[in-house]
């Protein structure tokens, strides 16, 4: 198929998308000079058609494939939209040890990903408690400047965050308990993290920011279980029809945030010298064997580390309230990052591979994942918006070939924040939701309004695509009760 | 890569003060900011109001407190600079919980600002703005003054 992409420049031939699988369409490296690897796209037969008529998400995966290194097609998810370099929802992976690593293939918010929490309780304990619950877990848990129960950390205490991640805080500081290290991607601590990489001006960012959510799509979200799609699965994962669950999504924050500014710049300073030539300068790049390519690495590890101290101290804040209103206890399902460069093994091959906006999913039978997941999949969570639902999955082996191990993160964004505010009206937002039980914590009903439901794809569409094309399997929906939005 | 800041001088003879606005343009991801600047000092100045704007998005408390500031930013070109310059307001910002609405130019080459800058006490921060990207970022002399677009990531 063919069409005029207003993405594409007038000069550009718009590229031809050619089906290669199910639900997997190709952009052939052939379609430009500098392309060092086709680009794939997950999307159905509709979607596929419009790439890049709305957005210009279809270019940045095309430039992403100029990466030096590249060692597979550059990968978009059904989820993917415009970024900045790096579509989001974009996955790459570079050839070790002298491929490039690319901080904006990662983003700002390093390892911002989602963490889901069960209660063992009927969704017919919380409705009574339901707005004093939600009041209690947003006064714990701040969107960013002013009150809450955040966590200061600096000096030597923010080294041992960055180094050693949630054990540290577990071990030493009594936020979580000890099997919650068994269900966070990595153990909760990237071993590679070194924090004398991170800069002082990045600590002092993220001095004050444990366990506050920042802004934007960030928030937690209580939630029933209201459809079960594979009844083992879902009870290996703790998952019961009427069950309630916490989400939580987050990232780095400004310590995270500053890290990719910081090495943004140095690598956009030494392009030049390692021969590199990118058609977008926030690709800004270097060989992960150089020591800038080393340096951001282990600065990107500590960074993620960052991030899964600030969602385990937010889920400390929601126990408090689940254990003051219900008197229950948490559970940890998982905690997956949807930010990050990982170093993973192809066959005989070492990767970097780089996921923006995409969701690790490995297989039953993987190695690294839980033993208690173990023949059933890595556990990945969709969420969707606060007036729809969110999606848990399990990953597939066959994603290994397919998709680098990679799924889907969200259900996309369809309209700017403008439009979503000319679209709708935050109030109305706000008495849709609530008329329909919906308990909604929001700063501002201007920012309620840029995350309506309608400037997002309908996430049951992404969700069925990344099903059908084979990158992760569906276990259960979950419905909002209350949301604390950032 | 954009023109020099010398081109500019050369293009307007002068550096005339004028008005100055900006806007934001669709970006389905982040925040795509327009400014229009009679000069580059209104361009860099321009666009840290907008910034403020995005931090307080209820203006500033009536009686907070102000300090004198001075910010130095350097950078390998004048695009770069302007990136630089909203990720210093945008550190400071977030670290000080202050929010500046006021600037005097000392020095701006293509590669070094220096300024000296009003900044208010501000409680109710919105810690919104990540970063200024370097993703289609330029600054272009139109007919009718000087024109940047800067994507911010939110």
């Amino acid at each position: 198929m063919a069409s005029r992409h207003p993405s594409f420049s007038t000069s550009e031939t718009p590229p031809r998308l050619r089906r290669v699988g199910n639900e997997l369409y190709e952009v052939s490296r052939t379609y430009r000079r500098d392309m060092r690897a086709s680009a794939r796209v997950f999307a159905d037969a509709e979607q596929a058609a419009s790439l890049g008529t709305h957005d210009r998400s279809l270019a940045q995966l095309i430039n992403v494939t100029t990466l030096p290194g590249i060692a597979a097609p550059a990968l978009g998810m059904p989820d993917m939209h415009e970024g900045y370099g790096f579509p989001v929802g974009g996955v790459a992976a570079t050839l070790l040890p002298d491929g490039v690593i690319s901080p904006g293939g990662i983003g700002f918010d390093i390892n911002c990903g989602v963490r889901l929490l069960t209660a063992p309780v009927d969704v017919a304990a919380v409705r009574p408690v339901l707005e004093s619950l939600i009041h209690e877990i947003s006064r714990g848990v701040p969107t960013g400047a002013g009150r809450g129960g955040r966590l200061s950390v600096a000096g030597a205490e923010m080294d041992r965050v960055l180094a050693e991640g949630v054990p540290y805080l577990v071990r030493e500081l009594g936020q979580g308990r000890r099997e919650d290290l068994t269900y966070i991607e990595g153990g909760g601590c990237l071993d590679r993290a070194d924090p004398h990489q991170v800069s002082d001006r990045a600590k002092l960012r993220g001095r004050d920011q444990l366990g506050t959510l920042g802004s934007g799509n960030h928030f937690v979200e209580v939630g029933v279980v209201d459809n079960i799609f594979d009844d083992v699965a879902a009870a290996q994962l703790g998952l019961a029809m009427g069950g309630v669950t916490v989400l939580i999504h987050t990232g780095s924050r400004g310590l995270g945030h500053q890290v990719c500014t910081d090495y943004v710049r140095r690598m956009d300073d030494v392009a030049r010298r390692y021969g590199i030539v990118l058609p977008d300068r926030q690709l800004a790049c270097a060989p992960l064997s150089s020591p800038e390519g080393t340096a951001y690495f282990a600065a990107m590890c500590a960074a993620a580390n960052f991030a899964f101290c600030n969602r385990q101290v937010i889920t400390e804040r929601a126990r408090d309230a689940f254990r003051r209103f219900i008197d229950c206890e948490l559970s940890l399902v998982y905690d997956v990052a949807h930010n990050t460069a990982k170093i993973e093994r192809a066959g005989d091959h070492l990767l970097c591979v780089h996921r923006k906006g995409a969701t690790r999913a490995f297989g039953p039978s993987s190695s690294e994942i839980p033993e208690h997941y173990r023949g059933v999949g890595q556990p990945v969570f969709i969420p969707g918006t606060m007036g729809t639902a969110s999606y848990v999955l399990v990953g597939t082996d066959a994603s290994a070939q397919l998709s680098l191990s990679s799924t889907c993160h969200g259900a996309g964004r369809t309209l700017s924040r403008g439009a979503a505010k000319r679209a709708v009206r935050g109030h109305e937002l706000r008495r849709q939701l609530e008329g329909r039980g919906i308990v909604i914590r929001c700063p501002s009903n201007a920012e309620l309004a840029e995350e309506a439901p309608l400037a997002y794809k309908d996430v049951e569409r992404v969700v069925d695509v990344t099903e059908r094309a084979g990158i992760a399997k569906k276990v259960a929906r979950l419905r909002p009760l209350g949301v604390i939005k950032g | 890569m954009g023109r020099t800041l010398g081109h500019w001088m050369r293009s307007n003879g002068t550096r005339a003060d004028g008005p100055a606005r900006h806007a934001y343009e669709e970006h389905i991801g982040e925040l795509r900011l327009r400014i229009e600047a009679a000069t580059i000092e209104g361009i860099f100045a321009e666009a840290a109001h907008a910034l403020r704007e995005l931090f307080v998005p209820g203006g500033l408390d009536a009686g907070a407190r102000g300090v004198d500031e001075t910010i130095h930013v350097e950078a390998p070109d004048l695009e770069r600079l302007l990136a630089a310059w909203l990720d210093e307001i945008i550190f400071r910002t977030e670290t000080e919980h202050r929010v500046f609405t006021t600037f005097q130019f000392d020095r701006l080459t293509d590669r070094e600002v220096s300024a000296r800058a009003f900044a208010l006490e501000a409680d109710s921060i919105r810690t919104i703005v990540k970063a200024a990207t370097l993703h289609d970022l330029h600054i272009k002399q139109g007919s009718h003054g000087l024109s940047a677009s800067v994507v911010l990531d939110v």
